[in-house]
Formats: C-alpha cells, structure tokens, sequence
C-alpha cells in the first residue's frame, strides 16, 4: 500500500528532475559554445584549395584541386575562417553577411568547405554568391576536428599570428565585423 | 493613450481574476451539497466575463498601436514599420514574444468563457472549481505579462520609423498559425481544469470523464491544424523542401499533442468502463503541463530553435515558475487525492480497453522518445558542459517503429467490444482488410516500378487500418437502418453516433497521413539547375521551362520574380511558376518565396537562387526543383484527423439537458 502510495509522487520527482535541468539551462546561452582553443593558435595543416571562378557549375574533376594552402601562410593579418557547407541550411542565414562583409574588404574571408561533395560547394557558391578570398577544402572533416568544430557553420576570427582569437557558432550576425570581430582585434592586440 | 488604457485593462483583469479564483475556492468550501451554489456561480461566471473583455480590451489595443503604428510603444517599434501591409501590421501583434503571450492569455480568457457560458450539466459547485482553477492559472500568466514581458512598454525617444516583421513571418498562414497552435496549448487547459476539479472534490466518475471530452477533443483538433499549418508554412516558406524538421519547438507541439491524444483515448475508457481513472486523470494533468513545457521552451531561449526569439534568463525563470507552481500543484495534488479516485472496472486482454490502453503505452512511449531528443543535449549540456544534438535520424528510428503498431492496433479498434473480445471477431475483417492492402501495395509497386521497406510496411499498415474502417463503418450503417429496411443512406448515417463517424474520420487522416509520409519519404527528388531563359530541365513527370527574371517593386520589399512554364511529359498541361527571391528594405533581409505547383496531391516546387554571373551564361539563374508525390495528403490527413476530433463535439450526449439551472 505505501509502495503504491510513493508511485504516486513519481510525476511530482520527475518534473522535479526536469525543472532543476530547465533552469540551470537558462543560463547557458545556447550559441555560446567553450573554446578550448581561444587564445591558442590556429592547428597548421596544408588544405587543398578550391578552385572557384563563379561560373562552372559542373560536377568538378579531382583534377581540379591542385592548390594547397599552408595555413601557416595566412599570417601577417587578421582573417575569418568561415565553416560552411552546401548542405548546411543555417549557412544561408550567415550568408548575405558574409557577401556584405566581402563587399566592405575590411578583412580577409577565407571559408572552409566541410564536409561537402565539392560540385555541390560550387554549386552553391554559384548560386548564392562567392564572398571568400580563399576556400580551403575540408571533405572528412579532419581540420574540423583539429578546430573542433561542433556544427555549421562557425567563424573563427584569427589574429595576425594565427591565434584564435573569437569563435562564433551558428550564423554571424549582420553586425559581426562591428560588435564581435573589431573587439577582439583590439583586444589581441 | 492606448497603450496606457491595454495596460490598465490587464492590471485591472489581473486583480479580478484573482478575487474571482480566491473567492470561488474559499465559497465554494461553505456550499454544501444539497445547497444551491448557483448564486456563486453565477457571480463567478460574471467575473469571468469581466475578465474576458478586459483582456479582448488590451488585445484590440495593441492590434491599434500597431495598426497605428505607434511607435512609442516598443513592441511596435521593434517588430513592424510604416511600409508594412495593413494585415500584417495587425498580425504582428502576435509576432514578438510579449505579442505572443498576450495572444495566449487573449485564448485562455476565451476558453475560460466558453467554459462559463456552456450550458453542460455539472454540478454548479464543480463548475465553480473549474473556472475558479482557470483564473488561478490565468492570473499567473497576467503577472508575466506585467512584470517581466510588457507588451505595451513605452519607448523614449520615440523612432520616427519601426523596425520590421520578421519577413519569415510575413505569410498568410504564419498569421493563423500561432492563434490554432495556442488555442490546442490552451484548451488544455480547460481539461486540466476538470481534473483539478475533480482531485478537489474527490470526484471521478464516468460522468467527469464525459464533461471532460469535448473539451479535449476540441482543444486537440485546434492543436493539430496548428502543428499542421506550422509545419506547411515551413514547407512553403522556408524553401528547403522539408515538411518536418525535428526542431526542439516542433517537437515542442509535438508533446502535448501526443499526450492528447492518448488522453482523447483514455478518457474513453474511463467514460464507458470507468477504468484506468488514475492514469487518465494523470494525462489530463500531464497533457497541459507539457503544453505550458512546450511554451518555456519555445519562449525562454532554452533550446536553440528558428523560434527562440529571446534568451533573457529572467523571463525564462519566471515562466519556468509558473510551471513549476501549476504543474507541481497539480502533481501534488494527484498524489495526495487520487487513492479515492480508485482504479475501476477490470478488463481481458482481448477487450477494446485494452487496445486503447495500448494505444496509450504508445503514444506515451513516442512522447518519451520525443522528450528525450528534445532535451537530452540540454542534461548532457548541464551536467558535462559538452555541446550535442539530436536530429532527424533518431527521430525517424524511434517513431517509425512506435507508430506502425499503434496503426496496426487501429485497424481493430471498430470491431473490438468491450471487456472482452473474441479473437474470431478480428480475424475476418482483418483478413479481408489486410488482402486488399497487399493487393494495393503490389498494384502500386507494379506502377511505380520500384520500392522501399519503409514505404511498403507504411502503405499496407495504412491501407489495411483504412479498409477495416471503412468497412467497419459500412457495416455498421447497414445495422444501423435494420429496425427500418426502408430508410435511407443518410438516416442510417444518423442513426450512428456523431463520436463515431468523428473517430473514423480521424483514424482515416491517420491513414492518409501515413500514405502520404510513406510516399514522400520514398519518392521524392530534387535536383539544382543553372538554367538560360528558354532552357528546359526535367522534374517527375514535369518539364520546366526558364523564361525569365523580373524585377518588382512592391510596398515593402523588392523581388526578383522567375517565371517559369510548366508542362506535362505529353506537354498538354501549362502552368506558370513564379517563385520569388525578395529583398526586404527595412532588415536587408533576402528571403527565398518557392513557387509550389499542386495537383492536390503531388506538388512540384521550384526555388529561384541566385543570378549566375558570367560571360557566357548571361540571364542564367540557379534554380531548385523539387518533385513531392503525395505530399498533400500529409495536409489531408490532418485535416481529416482534425474535422473528425471536431464533429464529436457536436455528438447528442454532449448536449446540455433542458434544466435552465446552468444557463
């Protein structure tokens, strides 16, 4: 009889158990996610660049990747990696952005094709416009991990000595050069 | 000045309603049973109506700020400006968070007005309980409302011009989306009103289980053309060609509806067997805590969603309170008072109890699996600090394999009896059903040309569930006229309760709706195009041929307008796509309107990209096309699903008697 009385208040525990995890979420900004890496400096691996002209739109040949890039090489001024995907639909949230962003020339863009087939990546950059100075090629995901990527797309701000000096996961917002990038430079500095 | 008059009109509700909940409990105590209570109730009812039109006050004077586009309101500012249509203006009264709760406040006034109004037979004491739980519930929401999320809050200096409507809002159905989707949360409400009634008074009969029907009934129709219509938009809006995206917030609609839905079969049993009390009384509860859950989470940011438009701890502390209060109330209450309620009549295992009973192992099963992607990233998240995700692939393994059975099971429901049944009974027309199913899935498989397990298990499941309703119900009709041969169809059609023709209608949107996803799921194909004006490319049995871009100015965006020919493989049929890539001046925003051609039940859908730039491709355009057979049916089967929670509400026994008593 009391075991039956004690099943009763199952529902009174459970939301219990439910509501002290509701709350503690609270405070965690779910777009904020922990670096490791912040302040550390970029992992150094060679990545194929992808060769994009703005008007191919047919499946690309292996042939085609036959530039690599140093990251290394990139030092000497601040610079956005951008993880995006064709396959990514936050990415087209970001995107407009990113178009208004290379328009303005205020830094340089270089995106990271993760994970994606690379005539989709084209395809994409086809359609929706090409806002990167370089786009390194990322197809399992290896320089996600080393940068430990948890989603599409992030933007890691690099400092002019390659330390990661910001990391935005999801999309960047319209003010992101303004309210995230800037602050951070000058913080770096 | 109208802003101030909203916002004295919801203090003012906010202090009667509480007086009206303080002074029914505590009167309701001094009645007792062979005294009238109806001067209470009476003067309750009175209150409610006060209440109701001082929220509809506050309501209608945000809906003028910002058809007025006043500005020094800040929900004004901030979600519409002065190029935004006139229709949209008023529907982004329920745009903005503060907006939006405003609406479910608005909602559950009303419920609670029809609940004062109805003329159902319940004992006046009970009644009083019931509003008087309601406006305990509604006072908490007014005091959110107050406190932490202002509707009206002034904005100095005021902005010569507003920001914008979220453009993803700007829709037609987004307009009637969120009232349908709140008005299920909501109704709910009105059910769980009913078991606290219930739990006060010790009451918990087969009678409460019959008053506590329509409502739920009710409230659950509103809730499924709200998630459908949720989910249509985001078909048609989004421009990804997805109908169902396992979001935290869908699956946020989701829960409740689940926990309604088996509480709509539970409280079956309950009413004609008076068994399995508890549980039913349990889901009841349950079914409005989860659509309060689904609130939080869509409103506080918790989760990370299209829909989580704030992350401002302080309001999401004060919803989760609200929760915590009514539902731990609630909870509480149940543990102390239901060892009266008792567990009822007993049942074999061959019974119709028991296949609604699994019906409701199912349903909560599919709800666990619901909540546990929903929230697992968050207690990974909380206790490990790690970062996770759950998407559409475990959604798709968990559900498949609940609901399948739970169709099968449906298909017996009709020809079970209760307590007891005998297996003879389900054999023969669940042979006959279950022939013509394999027969219709060979015959489909034959015009397809090819086949996928998922699609062959959900068409049979369906069709074999649809046949042995429908020839239930033919059967039945038939009975129905056998006192007089000589009736006709639509006599005999009477003769059935409308419960029952509501059932059935709601068991085949199931099956439609399965049909529908199992077509989809397997057939569907997409495929991307740069094409020139006057190029062709080849979708389903379409040919879609590119003849140009425009540009349009229109009111408050500009729009590049593809137009695009549509013809059958014979080239007989012509139709004229034009999807849309808009550029809202206000936000900067660059929405994508897909252009969708519907035969009523395939869909073939093309989203216009970008212009491709380049010497030798000039004028050519990305294009997105999608072929979706039997998409619609997706819609169609929870139209039905919804018409038939609908007409059981208007079944005889949920009339109220002539007793002028309730009036």
């Amino acid at each position: 009889m009391i075991k039956k009385r004690l099943r009763l208040y199952l529902p009174i525990l459970v939301l219990l158990f439910l509501g002290v995890f509701l709350l503690r979420g609270l405070w965690l900004d779910p777009k904020k996610l922990p670096s490791a890496l912040i302040g550390k400096p970029a992992p150094a691996v060679v990545l194929p660049v992808l060769s994009f002209t703005g008007s191919e739109v047919a499946a690309v040949q292996l042939a085609d990747i036959q530039t690599l890039q140093n990251i290394d090489a990139l030092k000497g001024q601040p610079w956005v990696l951008n993880v995006f995907a064709s396959w990514c639909q936050a990415c087209l949230v970001e995107h407009p952005h990113f178009i208004a962003l290379a328009k303005q020339r205020k830094i340089k863009l270089v995106g990271l094709a993760y994970k994606d087939d690379l005539a989709n990546t084209r395809r994409w950059l086809a359609q929706y416009g090409n806002p990167y100075d370089l786009i390194l090629i990322d197809q399992q995901g290896q320089y996600g991990i080393e940068l430990g990527v948890y989603g599409v797309p992030e933007t890691f701000l690099m400092s002019a000595n390659n330390t990661i000096i910001h990391k935005q996961v999801g999309p960047i917002p319209a003010d992101y050069f303004d309210s995230m990038a800037l602050p951070a430079i000058e913080a770096s500095r | 000045m109208i802003s101030f008059i909203s916002q004295f009109s919801l203090a003012l509700a906010t202090v009667l309603a509480l007086f009206g909940a303080v002074a029914g409990f505590v009167a309701v105590r001094g009645v007792y049973v062979h005294e009238p209570a109806v001067p209470l109730l009476v003067s309750l009812q009175r209150n409610v109506l006060l209440v109701t039109s001082l929220v509809s006050v506050a309501f209608l004077g945000l809906i003028c700020s910002f058809v007025l586009s006043d500005f020094s309101v800040r929900n004004v500012a901030e979600n519409s400006n002065l190029a935004l249509p006139v229709f949209y203006k008023v529907a982004a009264s329920w745009g903005s968070h503060e907006g939006s709760f405003l609406l479910w406040v608005l909602m559950f006034a009303g419920w609670t007005q029809a609940v004062a109004w109805s003329g159902f037979e319940v004992s006046a004491c009970f009644k009083v309980r019931v509003l008087a739980t309601l406006q305990l519930v509604l006072v908490g929401f007014l005091l959110y409302l107050l406190t932490a999320s202002n509707p009206f809050e002034y904005l100095n200096p005021t902005p010569v011009d507003g920001r914008d409507l979220n453009p993803l809002l700007q829709d037609i159905i987004m307009i009637i989306h969120p009232p349908m989707l709140y008005m299920g949360y909501v109704g709910f409400a009105v059910t769980f009103a009913f078991a606290v009634a219930g739990l006060l008074e010790g009451r918990f009969d087969m009678t409460w289980a019959r008053w506590s029907r329509p409502w739920t009934n009710v409230a659950w129709a509103f809730l499924t053309v709200g998630i459908a219509l949720g989910s249509w938009w985001a078909y048609r809006e989004l421009g990804w060609g997805g109908w169902w995206f396992w979001d935290p917030v869908e699956n946020a609609s989701l829960m409740p509806w689940l926990a309604g839905t088996a509480l709509i079969h539970s409280l079956a049993v309950s009413e004609k067997r008076g068994a399995l009390r508890s549980w039913t009384l349990l889901l009841a509860l349950t079914t409005f805590a989860l659509s309060l859950l689904g609130t939080f989470l869509v409103r506080s940011g918790v989760l990370t969603s299209v829909h989580a438009f704030a992350t401002d701890p302080e309001r999401g502390v004060f919803i989760l309170a609200l929760l915590f209060i009514v539902v731990g109330a609630s909870y509480i209450l149940y543990a102390l008072k239901t060892g009266e309620v008792g567990q009822g009549g007993s049942f074999k295992a061959t019974g119709r109890e028991s296949l609604l009973l699994s019906n409701n192992v199912l349903m909560s099963a599919a709800l666990v699996a619901v909540m546990l992607g929903t929230l697992y990233p968050l207690v990974v998240e909380v206790i490990g600090g790690r970062k996770m995700s759950v998407g559409q692939p475990y959604f798709e393994a968990m559900f498949a394999p609940i609901l399948l059975p739970a169709v099968l099971l449906m298909a017996l429901g009709p020809d079970s009896r209760w307590r007891e049944t005998r297996l003879a009974q389900y054999i023969k027309p669940g042979a006959v059903a279950l022939g013509v199913a394999v027969l219709v899935l060979l015959g489909a498989a034959l015009f397809n040309g090819h086949f996928s397990l998922l699609w062959a298990v959900g068409v049979v499941c369906a069709v074999f569930m649809a046949v042995a309703t429908l020839a239930h119900a033919a059967v039945a009709t038939r009975k129905a006229g056998a006192a007089a041969p000589e009736s006709g169809l639509l006599y005999r059609i009477r003769r059935l309760s409308l419960s029952y023709w509501g059932m059935v209608l709601a068991h085949l949107g199931v099956a439609v709706f399965v049909v529908g996803v199992s077509w989809v799921k397997t057939f569907e194909t997409e495929t991307d195009a740069v094409l020139k004006p006057g190029e062709t490319t080849e979708i389903g049995p379409w040919r879609v041929t590119f003849i140009g871009v425009d540009s349009v100015q229109r009111q408050n965006h500009v729009a590049a307008l593809g137009v695009f020919e549509l013809t059958r493989g014979d080239g007989t049929l012509i139709h004229l796509l034009e999807p849309e890539k808009r550029r809202y001046q206000s936000s900067e925003q660059i929405m994508t309107e897909s252009a969708i051609h519907s035969d009523w039940f395939s869909d073939v859908y093309v989203s216009l990209g970008d212009a491709v730039q380049s010497s030798t491709s000039s004028g050519a355009w990305g294009v997105r096309l999608y072929y979706k057979p039997l998409i619609n049916l997706i819609w169609w089967g929870c139209a039905l699903m919804a018409l038939g929670g609908l007409v059981t509400v208007f079944d005889r026994r949920y009339r109220p008697r002539k007793n002028g008593a309730m009036a």
